[in-house]
């Protein structure tokens, strides 16, 4: 299939705006599920994989909610491509690095993707744009209910269900948001913030997920545990979380603008016109003027572009997709030509006020 | 889980210091994290608890009996035990924490049921029709009269209440406080 497709694709869940999206970039839920006696995919050779592989997919795709799922299998595309997959979110780094029978089926316009044989048998994943976890856990809580119809899952009564990795026992659940918090990271109060958020329960991450590394302004916060709680706790627990380090963002930069106001607005232009003009720019760079025109965009201090587009370009600067768009591979050179002549596309009608 | 330090309230914080080319790890409670950060430094607030696992598997192979205090047997565990179902080893689940097959629970329940609770701070699922649990002794206010803000006894009453409360600015600011009234 084309996935270049997705590049210019209008309807992507990203597109949207959702609560709070000032601060909440985006909302998943995240439900990992295997199949009863069955090797985890890792411990699988080739064939157990392709039989796991076929009851999941036959499952999935009689799902009524999930009709027009795109089923790629990783096997058969470009390590291109599977990068593309993992920037585009649609898989994890993980499933896009290992070897064997691997799948994904996905709807971007629904913000659902499927992971088979990933390190479970089947991960579920629900996106939406903004703090919308509520919304997503039902969403995709009504799709386990017809998968697990159709399927054996794995679960003990104890432990809840079954998985290839301890730490996701029980329900099994992974709720998380992406934040975007420039205000805190300016006054130099994320880190006391974000050590009190792993206080209550909650993991800390950097924008790509798995690793710690911090990119930008950029958060992830998740719950830890899933054994011993039940999923409206779960789900209400990080909201409730989120909700509060939106207000303490949204305040912070208020106060910033109030104190700060004119070095905020020249950071935010300088930020603008480098963006928009540079002939080069690395990822790092990139990011970190996104996360500055955010903050423009939020308090009108730049036109003629708006957050949905800003999701859009935090995947679009990603090598992957920069090279796809380009249709070669790209030397570091090439790329950050590439990542420039993106930026000043999309800014080419903005200005600042 | 519970603190390792002392051995009484829940567990919140992951410690980890490098000195030298020793390095010192636990899971400790805030008041005891509070009291380990006047020795060991700043907390870092990405090392999350999630990394108990990886901590556990780098202990390497004294971790598992080391876990399994009192328990008959624990410390003839048998490296080499496998899986009857798959014939997955516990060895490799020591290197990369991933079991092999749904079944490998059934197979190795001894070994994973301490980690399990060490991780999890339970052993128990609870299904989603349950009804939601009373509230822990953490989240039930003070008795009047306790916790004056004077001392740091009572500062650090505060600091448990805020953080049952999800109050983590306050939390951090009652922190620094504590640990300025401890330093002086």
């Amino acid at each position: 299939m084309a996935f270049e497709d997705l590049i210019t694709s209008n309807d992507d869940w990203f597109l949207k705006s959702g609560p709070s999206s000032e601060v909440v970039v985006s909302s998943r839920i995240r439900l990992a599920r295997n199949l009863d006696g069955q090797k985890f995919p890792n411990h699988a050779n080739a064939e157990e994989q392709r039989k796991i592989l076929f009851l999941v997919q036959s499952a999935v795709s009689s799902i009524p909610e999930t009709s027009p799922m795109k089923f790629v299998r990783l096997n058969e595309i470009s390590s291109l491509d599977r990068q593309f997959l993992t920037e585009h979110q649609l898989i994890s780094a993980e499933h896009a690095a290992s070897l064997g029978e691997r799948a994904v089926a996905f709807d971007l316009k629904e913000g659902l993707s499927f992971l088979i044989n990933e390190e479970d048998h089947l991960r579920l994943q629900a996106y939406r744009a903004g703090l919308d976890l509520k919304e997503s856990f039902q969403h995709l809580s009504r799709i386990d209910g017809l998968l697990g119809a159709k399927l054996p899952y794995a679960k003990d009564p104890r432990l809840g269900y079954l998985t290839a990795c301890p730490t996701n026992l029980g329900l099994a659940l992974r709720a998380s948001v992406m934040l975007h918090l420039p205000s805190l990271v300016y006054t130099n109060r994320v880190g006391q913030i974000l050590e009190g958020v792993t206080q209550v329960g909650l993991t800390v991450r950097g924008l790509q997920g798995e690793t710690t590394q911090v990119a930008s302004a950029f958060f992830q916060i998740s719950n830890q545990s899933s054994l011993g709680k039940v999923s409206p706790e779960i789900v209400e627990h990080v909201e409730r979380v989120t909700r509060q380090l939106v207000e303490v963002e949204l305040q912070t930069q208020k106060a910033v603008f109030r104190q700060e106001g004119l070095k905020i607005r020249d950071r935010i232009c300088r930020a603008f016109g480098t963006l928009k003009n540079a002939k080069l720019i690395t990822l790092q760079e990139a990011l970190d003027g996104l996360s500055a025109l955010r903050v423009g965009v939020e308090n009108n201090i730049l036109k003629g572009i708006d957050l949905p587009n800003l999701n859009r370009l935090l995947i679009l600067i990603q090598p992957a997709h920069l090279a796809k768009t380009a249709a070669r591979e790209l030397n570091p050179e090439q790329e950050a030509l590439e990542r420039a002549k993106v930026l000043g596309m999309y800014l080419k009608n903005a200005e600042a006020a | 889980m519970i603190c390792q330090r002392c051995g009484q309230r829940q567990a919140t914080v992951f410690f980890s210091q490098t000195v030298g080319n020793q390095t010192t790890q636990a899971h400790l409670c805030e008041v005891c994290a509070q009291e380990q950060s006047q020795t060991y430094g700043a907390l870092n607030p990405f090392a999350a608890l999630s990394d108990l696992l990886n901590n556990f598997l780098n202990l390497g192979e004294g971790a598992i009996a080391e876990i399994t205090p009192g328990r008959a047997g624990s410390a003839a565990v048998d490296p080499q035990m496998q899986c009857p179902h798959c014939g997955y080893q516990l060895s490799t689940f020591r290197q990369n924490g991933r079991l092999g097959c749904t079944r490998c629970y059934e197979s190795f329940r001894k070994i994973l049921e301490p980690l399990i609770s060490s991780i999890h701070g339970t052993v128990r699922h609870r299904e989603e029709t349950a009804e939601p649990q009373v509230p822990s002794a953490a989240e039930v206010p003070p008795a009047p009269g306790e916790g004056a803000d004077s001392d740091v006894q009572g500062l650090r009453e505060k600091l448990k209440q805020a953080v049952a409360k999800e109050k983590f600015e306050e939390a951090a600011r009652l922190r620094d406080e504590i640990k300025e009234m401890e330093g002086k």
